[in-house]
């Protein structure tokens, strides 16, 4: 019930990432990414294991800034590891400017 | 006795009664009348006493708002400095303070809510990124965590400046 609902949150995320309607933004601990609601938001973390391996963590946040639960690739099917990923690549690309920054050097780049 | 003849030829009570059907009405017009005015006034009174104290809290709010930057600016000056205990105390003061500023403001809305729930968000993170550097000792990047607080700030201010203007509008 609960990874249905994770996965749920997963695709609306991803949704409306894709349509630039979320205001990612880049969160404290290092490779990280927030984003808020009104009374809500979500952290997504790359964090490393006791072996050194990657992987990635999403946190829900309340109002008073309590982290009330949280979820990693872990808990979800192989298809949603993936998602979880391309959601976290458009998060920092979004939080970072990365596409601005690329049509802004591509236009400089027209007037060399 | 000639003057009850007198009524009885003239029907002076059926005169009578019509006059006291007549007073009433016109008496129980003046007394609807009368009750309206009364419940606008009460009306017009509970308006003017709920103004009032949205405008009390506005101000308020408005308060708590520049009391939460100062503390944010004095925060990065303890980030400047590297003194982690006094950080700890005032990350949890202006995340009250922030809670509170959402809670009571009579302004609040979807923007405003957002803006502050980010800033309760990188708080919430600081406090626990700083706890747990310094049970470990171990090193913090300050300089990234002053640009994400002065990035809140900013957000913040943004804010403020719309809530005072709406503020400076209500009646």
């Amino acid at each position: 019930m609960r990874s249905e609902k994770y996965r749920q949150l997963i695709d609306r995320l991803i949704t409306k990432t894709d349509r630039r309607e979320l205001a990612w933004k880049e969160g404290v601990y290092p490779d990280s990414f927030q984003v808020a609601f009104p009374n809500y938001s979500l952290t997504i973390i790359q964090r490393q294991d006791d072996r050194d391996e990657i992987f990635l963590e999403m946190s829900i946040i309340n109002s008073d800034g309590y982290t009330i639960d949280r979820f990693s690739e872990f808990d979800l099917e192989q298809d949603y590891h993936n998602k979880l990923y391309g959601l976290y690549h458009e998060a920092r690309r979004q939080a970072l400017g990365v596409d601005k920054a690329l049509d802004d050097i591509l236009i400089a780049l027209e007037d060399y | 006795m000639p003057a009850l003849q007198w009524i009885a030829t003239y029907r002076i009570g059926d005169l009578a009664s019509i006059a006291g059907v007549a007073i009433s009405l016109v008496g129980f017009a003046v007394t609807v009348l009368n009750v309206r005015r009364s419940r606008s006034a009460a009306e017009r009174a509970e308006a003017a006493a709920n103004d009032a104290r949205r405008l009390v809290r506005g101000y308020e709010t408005i308060t708590d708002f520049s009391a939460a930057i100062a503390i944010m600016e004095e925060i990065k000056r303890l980030h400047r400095v590297g003194q982690i205990d006094p950080l700890l105390d005032r990350y949890a003061a202006l995340r009250k303070t922030l809670i509170e500023v959402r809670k009571m403001s009579p302004l609040a809305n979807q923007n405003m809510d957002q803006v502050i729930q980010n800033a309760i968000t990188t708080l919430a993170s600081m406090e626990d990124l700083v706890e747990r550097a310094r049970a470990a000792r171990s090193a913090l990047n300050f300089v990234q965590l002053n640009q994400r607080l002065s990035r809140d700030i900013d957000e913040l201010y943004g804010v403020f400046v719309d809530m005072k203007r709406e503020g400076g509008s209500q009646p």
